[in-house]
């Protein structure tokens, strides 16, 4: 559900008892914590990526000057999957137990595989609080650079699956890798540099529904079309390069857009790397959740546009992971 | 790559001989060099095509393993470190890995072979008696119905999935460790090196429709290993199997460690030969990767119908040239009236002639019109990656289709060469990434991440490092084109880490030299000739090298701006070596 900043507290009817969210660079971070009403939330965790701690320690204190009671600050890293998987299950899902109202999370900047690591958590501890998730919308990206010059992060520390998605590899069967690309088409770029998967599927952001995202739609068109003629010089050992669009703004439609590309070229191993907006990551994770089989892939970045990354919208995404879940199989 | 495909452009390389003899070799190369290209050239269907015959005469069955970054090295592997558990399940899983492939290389390449005359009979024998009564051993249940197929193919991809599911089971177990805070025991089957691979790849070596030859398991890039996964790797090198079956490892340069399961550290010559085809090998004549390179370059024109040598087609700026041979003629002359240095006149045109238009172009402020062209250019240049030529030689190729305006292409302008070539040199230093290091506040920002700081650190290094060997070509100095430094003292551990980046980033590449004392070797670092269009330093032939101090290279990384101005203006060796003696400057091959 799409709302205003300015009706998050009418929309939840009552405030969250527990509020759950990544302490940021981006202003993203605390936007959504401004528009709450702090004497009514019991306890917030603020998860900090301890790996660019002086450039979210402003906005991490910020978010606890507004609550002031019951925070807790908790470590974790870009670079440690199990460091984050370990801190969800023992900070983040007790707390979620011990809470008898509402849990809000904020999942605007977890980074993307941080966010899979925690649904996949979720939907294994199955939590039984009223908990749901928001995301706050960026109205603009790269704000510190020309036009030309946008970028989001630099560079590839590190390829590897997301923890709990290991998907199934099966040494006898070629890879097929989807890329679900975005603005970031330098890291699409080095992940299937590195996989050399024997198929690609560039997924295109479909033109978002409520009419905005058209100038993202068609910058990522461009960026696309360069992808594929990158992909298309690169490899003799890449057989082919398919595109496909998928939902950036409803998980259940991602999924279906992601498996339904699966389905077409079978049987492969089959790589999912989410790198479009965090709805559509929610949609992959779904799929890998109904395909056990799909392998959930990630490229840490070496560092961020840590000046101009992102501005805040008014505009934010309300949603329930067990609705997602319960929503019939695709 | 069909197989086809692959014997068509591939053309054999030194190197190949000594992988295709017995024995476990690592071959260490970065991205592109070559590697699997060699190892795909190795399997059956390419070795039938190129050696003509019958695959029972091949002189070894090669099965092909590619692991990919994300096939085995799984996060939730991690849990498992430090436990002798964790060992134990990776050599299953290598094992199950490894297997799987060999019988899927039967699959490919010898289901006709298996199909004539007993070869079913045997084969199914062997199923039995060997495979599937192992298996057994193990718990892992063998339908009765596989007892019964006749055809190889069905029994094949039956036998696969057999590996197939137990890989399955791992996966599964791994997935529920994945949010667990205890290790509980995997309850499926846990194969070893001693109790299944070997045993399995004995018997198949022996059926009669195979190659009386060992078999030789190619791994690429090993580097995608866990560590555990990589000591077990190493525990099978350390054993004398060699006889049957060889391990062929390929890494990027950043395998994991050399150590064994027990803590020993696998050494070559002894548990294994090493061939290292990253490092610069565009010198002298007698190297081989040139010629390698023209024959590449000449099988793939011929395949487009383009009927010319290599130099041909990729021709140098005559103008250029020839005012580069009139330098050279006026060594001659000078050598003559016994003012030069060398002890023929061709030495001294032939170290000078280049560097010396380089210079005179530079002080005209025309530094800039010198061509990176010519195909011997583009060889050194590439530094030794077959890659590093291909790729910007297709760019190049298809600016010249575009601006032919026709469909034939039968040379590169030389400016067309020169400009891809520039372009890919600034890529690599002006790319991105260095845009991100200029963003940060200062060249050595506390606030940035840990390795953002390193590649600050490494970026400051490099651009110093070009500077020095620029200012040296535009020296009077007895020896003007050098690549590469030593260090003369004791480096610290960051400074190794910053060279250890550089070295994984293809920015340098290692050799070693005796060292000043003249007691033992140290490590040569040599600049990517990619690099020379750059800092408009002279690519082509055997280069020199230079000893600085540690102390130099930490200023380099930490303070550039300060060190380069005092390269352009102080005398070198005073900032380079710090108080040490001075230059002496040798020629190797590089």
């Amino acid at each position: 559900m799409r709302i205003k900043l300015s009706q998050i507290a009418a929309t939840l009817k009552y405030p969250p008892s527990l509020f759950v969210c990544a302490a940021s660079f981006e202003d993203r971070c605390k936007i959504v914590a401004e528009h709450l009403d702090p004497r009514y939330t019991h306890k917030v965790l603020i998860f900090e990526n301890t790996d660019y701690a002086e450039h979210i320690e402003k906005n991490a204190v910020a978010i606890k000057n507004h609550f002031r009671a019951n925070v807790q600050r908790v470590p974790i890293r870009t670079d440690d999957p199990l460091k984050v998987a370990d801190k969800f299950r023992d900070e983040l899902v007790p707390s979620i137990n011990e809470t008898s109202g509402l849990c809000l999370v904020d999942v605007t900047t977890f980074t993307h595989e941080q966010l899979l690591i925690l649904i996949r958590l979720l939907i294994d501890a199955t939590p039984q609080a009223d908990l749901k998730f928001i995301y706050n919308h960026a109205s603009a990206y790269s704000t510190n650079t020309d036009p030309d010059s946008f970028w989001l992060s630099k560079g590839v520390a590190k390829i590897r699956s997301v923890l709990g998605f290991p998907g199934e590899m099966l040494p006898s069967r070629k890879n097929h890798l989807l890329v679900l690309t975005g603005y970031e088409y330098e890291r699409a770029e080095k992940l299937i540099s590195r996989l050399e998967p024997n198929l690609i599927s560039l997924g295109l952001g479909r033109k978002d529904s409520h009419g905005k995202n058209l100038t993202e739609h068609e910058r990522n068109k461009i960026l696309n079309n360069y992808l594929e003629s990158f992909v298309e010089e690169l490899s003799v050992s890449i057989t082919s390069v398919r595109r496909f669009e998928f939902s950036t703004s409803d998980p259940v439609t991602a999924r279906d857009d992601i498996l339904r590309q699966c389905k077409k070229f079978a049987p492969y191993n089959v790589l999912v790397a989410p790198m479009n907006t965090k709805l559509s990551t929610i949609g992959a994770g779904l799929a890998a959740v109904w395909h056990p089989q799909i392998q959930l892939t990630y490229a840490l970045p070496i560092t961020y546009n840590l000046k101009g990354y992102s501005v805040p919208s008014d505009t934010c995404t309300l949603f329930d992971l067990s609705h997602y879940l319960q929503v019939t199989q695709p | 790559m069909t197989a086809q495909e692959v014997v068509e452009l591939f053309v054999p390389i030194a190197n190949l001989l000594q992988l295709e003899q017995n024995g476990h070799v690592f071959i260490n190369g970065h991205r592109g060099c070559g590697k699997s290209m060699m190892f795909r050239f190795m399997c059956p269907d390419c070795q039938i095509l190129h050696k003509g015959g019958d695959l029972t005469q091949l002189p070894y069955f090669g099965v092909y393993l590619s692991i990919k970054a994300t096939d085995l090295n799984l996060p939730e592997f991690r849990r498992l470190e430090g436990q002798t558990a964790g060992y134990v399940l990776s050599e299953h899983v290598l094992v199950n890995y490894f297997v799987s492939k060999a019988f899927q290389s039967l699959s490919d390449f010898f289901v006709g072979h298996i199909s004539k005359s007993d070869g079913m009979t045997e084969f199914s024998n062997f199923c039995q008696s060997t495979l599937f009564r192992r298996l057994k051993s193990y718990g892992v249940g063998v339908g009765s119905e596989l007892l019964e197929v006749s055809d190889p193919k069905t029994l094949l991809t039956s036998i696969i999935e057999i590996f197939n599911g137990i890989h399955r089971q791992v996966l599964l177990y791994l997935k529920q460790l994945s949010f667990s805070n205890t290790v509980f025991p995997y309850q499926g089957p846990l194969f070893g090196f001693y109790d299944l691979l070997q045993p399995l790849l004995l018997g198949i070596k022996k059926l009669a429709f195979m190659p009386d030859a060992p078999i030789y398991l190619l791994v690429d890039d090993a580097d995608n290993l866990t560590r555990q996964q990589t000591e077990v790797l190493n525990t099978w090198v350390s054993y004398r199997t060699t006889a049957d079956f060889s391990l062929k490892i390929s890494t990027q340069l950043n395998y994991k460690t050399w150590l064994t399961t027990t803590g020993r550290r696998i050494e070559a010559p002894h548990d294994y030969s090493e061939i290292n085809i990253s490092s610069v090998h565009t010198g002298p004549i007698k190297d081989k990767y040139p010629d390698w390179v023209e024959k590449i370059v000449t099988k793939r024109l011929e395949l487009h119908d383009i009927h010319t040598t290599a130099k041909a087609f990729f021709p140098v700026d005559e103008k250029q040239e020839e005012a580069i041979r009139t330098i050279a003629e006026e060594y001659i002359l000078n050598w003559q009236t016994a003012s030069s240095r060398g002890y023929r006149p061709r030495d001294d045109a032939y170290r000078y002639a280049r560097p010396e238009y380089i210079k005179r172009l530079t002080e005209s402020k025309q530094g800039s019109q010198y061509k990176y062209a010519g195909f011997d250019q583009l060889v050194h240049i590439s530094s030794g990656i077959i890659r590093y030529f291909l790729d910007p030689a297709a760019k190049m190729f298809s600016k010249a289709l575009k601006q032919s305006g026709t469909a034939v292409v039968s040379e590169i302008p030389p400016g067309i060469q020169d400009e891809i070539l520039r372009e890919e040199s600034a890529e690599i230093l002006l790319g991105d990434f260095d845009k991100l290091i200029r963003d940060l506040d200062s060249n050595d920002s506390p606030e940035a991440p840990e390795l953002v700081k390193r590649m600050i650190k490494l970026r400051n290094l490099i651009y110093t490092v070009g500077a020095l060997f620029h200012q040296l070509l535009r020296s009077n100095r007895a020896e003007r084109r050098v690549f590469s430094f030593a260090i003369s003292d004791e480096p610290d551990q960051e400074l190794l880490e910053v060279l250890r980046l550089g070295v994984e980033y293809g920015y340098f590449y290692v050799s070693s030299i005796g060292t000043k004392s003249g007691f033992g070797r140290t490590n040569l670092f040599i600049l990517s000739r990619r690099l020379a269009p750059f800092f408009k330093l002279d690519p082509t032939g055997v280069s020199g090298y230079k000893f600085v101090t540690s102390s130099f290279l930490v200023s380099a990384m930490n303070k550039p701006v300060m060190i380069q101005h005092r390269l352009r203006n102080e005398d070198l060796d005073s900032i380079v070596l710090a108080g040490q003696q001075g230059s002496l400057f040798a020629q190797v091959d590089s």
